[in-house]
């Protein structure tokens, strides 16, 4: 799986992009590809998200210059921003299994995050990471053309008071965490992108 | 010829999804691998793509609904030659019903000259299993198995009063089924529809100058909860009429020294200490337990730009008249500018409603779920009252105060609900805050 580090990117911006990765690889020109990137701040609404579950009105993120983006993608709300690593798989899924896809991303990041000293896992029924009773990383994913597109998102150093203005992915008492949080210590995210970059390299193959 | 296109099996431990939206419609032309409909099952969303050119003869399943893998979604005609149908004949969306109009009826699509055609491999549907002669999807058989239901009593709001999804949801948060199921020996009766919208009801014909305003989030929201909660809590309303003359006075000399505060938290004060000790009013409902709350958070409904919020004073019992004048004023503040945070709109235990200046005599508040008891303060009016004064009946002017209460009476019996009224009134009246 080749990895490409995007830098920050707009939301809108890195679809386009997907979208464009996404086509070539459903035509085959190019192998399975993982996006790495990080996001201005931006909370997203999946396509069966209820926008009762952002707790503070819209004009009051409005006002601080951050967007709320209604996507398609599964999952209810969540929030985007700096120090939050965002990778996006574009795999080719020739016999799909949508849910072993999605356990593999989870099985990728408990390995990556494995390497930075927080022990995490799957809570049955919850897609996502979660460092004991903390979500660490939302995953969502969307299909098109037999190709996924979106995918996950690691905190890292991410300011962890954005999640508080939500019921994050619409559960509502359920709290966010990130690696910083958990052990007390911020990794640079270029170590955080590599381990993350090689794990989704053992965990995301063959789906083709 | 007529080829199915069928729910695809998304991996080995998915066995159903919910279709999520149409992106083609009846007739349309269309190339293979074009993006008929969006599937969603767990978090993955996935658009499945024509397994054929054609046109799109059929369309099977409507948004929302869930179906097993295999199952056909639609049906298209690659053969070119065939007529295209008519869009006078294409099933179209109806909004009353929310369904095509007699889809299930239908055994074959639009009519299609044609010879007849090898189907291909593709395993048929299972037909609609049946309960008399009521016509149901697969989704809803299962439902009504795993709930033991008489799907007879559900009243269907689909096509030809069939029993859709929705119904057989609605039916069992009604908790009608409980009753079926825990005792048959009461008769049928219609069950309650819990839904906000008066879904069977015909729209009213629109005037002109008539204007259509859609449900904001917050309404719906709103909508949802008063419903559920009429629904779910029997409240029984009581009132009492206090006697304000010592709060006035207790008023009147914390403004000589420069502090104003309104009548609403002397009640939110007298309201904490009186459910200190009526600890049944303090609780919320779980399942069929009642949760008795350790902590006393008092929730104040207050009318802001954006709808009505309720922000929670947490442990009002520990708070002053003045803490809790100022944390009421910090409130109004931060929800005009919209800075309000989540956590301050969550945890209540108990809730006071106050139509404020321009109030009016009484009123039957809604308890906000799952609490079990809600406070309305009424106008504040002066009225000629009878008192004892020396052992003589004598008439003075006093402030008065109808107040009102509603109480869960699942929960709570008249004389908690009472006692606790009682007492709210008695320590308004003993001007005592302390």
């Amino acid at each position: 799986m080749e990895t490409v580090w995007l830098g920050e990117v707009a939301y809108r911006e890195a679809l386009d992009l997907q979208l464009s990765y996404l086509d070539r690889r459903a035509i085959r020109r190019i192998p399975d590809t993982l996006l790495l990137l990080t996001h201005p701040h931006v909370y997203t609404l999946g396509r069966a998200g209820d926008e009762a579950n952002l707790l503070v009105p819209r004009e009051s993120l409005a006002a601080e210059g951050i967007q709320l983006e209604r996507v398609g993608r599964g999952g209810d709300i969540t929030y985007h921003g700096p120090g939050q690593l965002v990778g996006y798989p574009i795999v080719l899924m020739e016999r799909p299994d949508v849910h072993r896809f999605v356990r593999s991303i989870e099985a990728a990041l408990i390995d990556a995050v494995r390497a930075f000293g927080v022990e995490s896992r799957r809570i049955e029924g919850l897609t996502g990471v979660w460092a004991g009773e903390r979500k660490i990383a939302s995953i969502g994913v969307g299909i098109r053309k037999w190709v996924t597109y979106h995918g996950f998102a690691l905190n890292v150093t991410t300011d962890l008071s954005r999640f508080r203005r939500i019921h994050l992915c619409g559960l509502k008492g359920r709290e966010a965490t990130s690696i910083a949080e958990e052990t007390g210590s911020a990794p640079a995210m270029e170590a955080v992108r590599e381990a993350v970059a090689a794990a989704c390299g053992r965990h995301l193959e063959g789906f083709a | 010829m007529l080829i199915d296109v069928v729910m695809p099996q998304l991996g080995e431990s998915v066995v159903e999804g919910v279709v999520v939206k149409w992106l083609v419609e009846v007739g349309e032309l269309i190339a293979k691998d074009h993006p008929l409909l969006e599937i969603s099952t767990d978090k993955v969303d996935a658009e499945i793509p024509s397994p054929s050119a054609g046109r799109v003869a059929q369309i099977l399943v409507k948004p929302g609904e869930t179906v097993p893998i295999l199952a056909v979604l639609a049906k298209i005609e690659t053969d070119p030659a065939a007529s295209r149908p008519e869009p006078e004949e294409a099933p179209k969306w109806d909004e009353e019903t929310e369904g095509f109009p007699g889809h299930m009826a239908r055994k074959t699509g639009p009519p299609i000259p044609a010879p007849p055609r090898v189907e291909p491999s593709a395993p048929p549907p299972p037909p609609p299993p049946t309960t008399g002669r009521i016509r149901i999807t697969p989704v809803v058989a299962r439902m009504a198995a795993e709930h033991g239901l008489d799907l007879s009593r559900i009243p269907g709001t689909g096509i030809d009063g069939r029993v859709t999804r929705r119904d057989v949801e609605e039916y069992l948060a009604s908790g009608a089924s409980a009753k079926e199921a825990g005792s048959p020996a009461v008769p049928p009766s219609a069950p309650i529809a819990v839904s906000p919208r008066a879904r069977k009801v015909p729209a009213p014909p629109l005037a002109e100058g008539d204007q259509v305003v859609p449900w904001t989030p917050i309404r719906k929201k709103i909508a949802e909860h008063v419903v559920r909660s009429k629904h779910t809590s029997p409240h029984v309303h009581i009132f009492a009429e206090v006697d304000m003359h010592r709060v006035a006075a207790v008023r009147a000399k914390e403004k000589k020294e420069g502090v104003n505060l309104t009548y609403l938290p002397f009640v939110i004060h007298a309201a904490a200490k009186a459910l200190r000790e009526i600890p049944i009013m303090n609780a919320t409902v779980s399942g069929e337990s009642t949760v008795l709350k350790k902590d006393i958070h008092i929730g104040v409904a207050v009318d802001t730009e954006k709808g009505l919020l309720v922000p929670v004073l947490r442990h009002a019992d520990r708070m002053s008249l003045k803490e809790i004048s100022a944390a009421m004023d910090d409130f109004g503040a931060q929800a005009k500018s919209g800075k309000i945070s989540p956590d301050d709109l969550s945890g209540g235990t108990f809730s006071i409603t106050n139509p404020g200046i321009k109030g009016n005599l009484f009123g039957t508040p809604i308890i906000n779920q799952p609490q079990v008891g809600i406070l309305r303060l009424g106008q504040i009016v002066k009225r000629p009252v009878v008192i004892d004064v020396d052992g003589e009946d004598s008439i003075v002017i006093r402030p008065v105060m109808y107040l009102g209460c509603a109480y869960d009476h699942r929960v709570i019996d008249g004389v908690a609900g009472n006692g606790f009224l009682y007492r709210v009134r008695e320590i308004l009246e003993a001007g005592i805050f302390s």
